[in-house]
């Protein structure tokens, strides 16, 4: 039978870590999905997959309700991903914050999936990080601001360019 | 609504900036192109999501990732303590009471004894003072007395701790069976955790107030009557362990077993019961006291007899049930302070060594500065220091006889 979260993050909390690991496999899609949205495909998306759920790990004590696992790792692997994200913008020209793709989409792509892919693949990281916390882990835009650390504002801002121009991308289409 | 302004409220709800509306459902189910307007949205988010899929997760990651968290492993507690920030004096707190377990243990079971931890708590106020050691054994478990001391257990292992100062604070993974012999109140507050705790009140203590009754049956704690307690005692050790015996067992098959069953069942009925339904709420008074009978028996005499309520500071399944106790003082944190880490860890003479020879040069210095509440409190602080110096060289002579003689383990 299949534990939920909460026995599993208590029976950690007991001092058997084996049941982290089906943690780890559990959540890990959720996880890379949020660190590759900010720090595409590569080794940095491992390492920052790796650091979320030791830092989770780590401070899993601190964890109020073990029912909210699956939040409370989310919100650690959106932080480390914007601070990744911080860091490589102070170590290179900021990233553009429009949201305009740079080039229209090829007009062979056929399907809707392909074009909105593309699209998304073009957006900067940070609002790919917006858009995986929204669609993906269905996060409001309160929620991501508090979990980022933006305000609002910027959040809704950044949020409703990239749709904006997604549904151009799929009008151009 | 009018088209315009559902049409802005579905924009608003993809960026997920829009509260629910019933107005726009209703909108919605009546108006074929904003309808229409609302599934291309719908499509645009779902091809969002497909075009964010995970990558492959490597297969070893499950495994990288414990060995970078450095999960603990057969030395799980003493790791853990050492990487706390209390570090040494966390490890020197644990390693005394090991040895008082090993200490009380001797020529009294042959069981492996295992120990109980001082956790992070009793670092942060000043340790365990283990003057005067005097253990009783319990089960070959973590026998652990103290007079005029104070201490806090994070262990899987079951514990007796007698206090006379009644000092005490349970965090999670205790099993404890404490006899407060002191005058002092008790103070029970945070829960968390798994924990079992029995609670003999001696010798004049008492439960500081209301809350403290309450939560001393809420987190599984039986609190006698002094003039209970030495007939109570054998009875409560071994009601202490067939509830260390339930638990275990709960714990092997976690929620397969119909124990495991019934506990998602009762999880789920909480769940209700906060959320307000009247029913859930009343079953759930009967499951608690039918919990009660169980895991309690005919409780010991209780002090403050105070409804059995599953609470809602802990969380999860079998923490409702027997959710942890944390036994605290109202005062115990300046009383902590004063206390003296005893019991040298792998660095701990020489952290005992560093403290004396700073505590020797604040001396010296308030001394040079005719500051005499600074030497006042130098010299408390020193004689604390050396009295923890030679509880040490106690123990070391302790160990080194244990050593000699380890048929008595």
């Amino acid at each position: 039978m299949r534990h939920d979260d909460a026995s599993l993050v208590r029976a950690v909390l007991r001092g058997d870590p084996e049941p982290f690991r089906e943690l780890v496999a559990r959540h890990a899609p959720a996880v890379f999905r949020v660190v590759r949205a900010a720090a595409g495909g590569g080794p940095d998306a491992e390492d920052l997959a790796q650091e979320a759920f030791v830092t989770a790990y780590r401070t899993l004590p601190r964890l109020q309700d073990p029912a909210r696992f699956r939040g409370y790792l989310l919100v650690i692997a959106a932080r480390l991903s914007a601070d990744h994200l911080r860091r490589k913008r102070r170590a290179r020209p900021p990233l553009p914050l429009a949201e305009e793709p740079t080039a229209p989409p090829p007009p062979s792509r056929a399907s809707l999936l392909d074009e909105v892919a593309e699209a998304v693949e073009r957006l900067p990281a940070e609002t790919r990080l917006l858009l995986a916390l929204r669609h993906h882990e269905g996060l409001s835009c309160g929620r991501i601001a508090e979990t980022l650390g933006l305000s609002v504002a910027a959040v809704y801002t950044r949020l409703s360019r990239a749709h904006a121009s997604l549904r151009r991308a799929l009008e151009v289409r | 609504m009018t088209c315009a302004e559902v049409r802005a409220w579905l924009r608003l709800d993809l960026d997920g900036a829009a509260e629910p509306s019933a107005e726009a459902a209703e909108h919605l189910a009546s108006c074929a192109p904003c309808a229409a307007e609302a599934r291309r949205l719908r499509a645009l988010a779902d091809a969002v999501r497909a075009a964010l899929p995970p990558p492959e997760t490597p297969a070893d990651f499950p495994h990288r990732v414990l060995a970078a968290a450095g999960a603990p492993t057969g030395d799980a507690v003493l790791e853990r303590a050492a990487r706390t920030r209390a570090g040494p004096w966390l490890l020197g707190a644990a390693l005394i009471v090991a040895g008082a377990a090993l200490f009380a243990a001797r020529g009294r079971s042959a069981e492996p004894v295992r120990f109980a931890l001082a956790s992070g708590g009793a670092a942060e106020t000043g340790g365990v003072r283990a003057d005067a050691l005097a253990a009783s054994s319990f089960r070959g478990g973590a026998p652990l007395a103290l007079e005029g001391g104070a201490v806090a257990l994070e262990s899987r292992a079951p514990a007796l701790v007698v206090t006379a100062a009644g000092r005490i604070r349970l965090e999670a993974n205790t099993r404890c069976l404490a006899v407060l012999a002191g005058k002092e109140g008790l103070e029970m507050k945070e829960m968390r955790g798994l924990a079992l705790a029995v609670v003999v009140l001696a010798g004049g203590a008492s439960v500081a107030n209301g809350q403290g009754g309450a939560a001393a049956e809420e987190g599984g704690a039986v609190v006698a009557r002094p003039d209970e307690a030495p007939r109570r005692m054998e009875e409560i050790v071994k009601r202490l362990e067939a509830l260390e015996a339930r638990l275990q067992r709960l714990e092997a098959e976690g929620a397969r077993g119909p124990a495991g069953r019934r506990l998602l069942a009762l999880d789920e009925l909480l769940e209700k019961a906060r959320a307000g339904d009247a029913e859930a709420r009343k079953r759930l008074q009967e499951v608690a006291e039918e919990i009660r009978r169980a895991v309690h028996g005919e409780p010991v005499v209780v002090l403050k007899p105070a409804e059995f309520k599953l609470v809602g500071t802990t969380t999860g399944v079998v923490t409702k049930v027997l959710p942890p106790v944390r036994v605290e003082l109202a005062d115990a944190a300046g009383r902590l302070r004063a206390a003296v880490p005893v019991r040298p860890a792998v660095d701990y003479a020489e952290a005992l060594r560093r403290r004396i020879a700073d505590a020797e040069d604040a001396l010296a210095k308030a001394k040079a500065e005719r500051d005499e509440a600074r030497v006042e409190r130098a010299r408390a602080a020193l004689a604390r220091l050396y009295a923890a110096r030679a509880h040490v060289q106690a123990l070391d002579a302790l160990e080194r006889e244990l050593e000699a003689a380890p048929e008595a383990r």
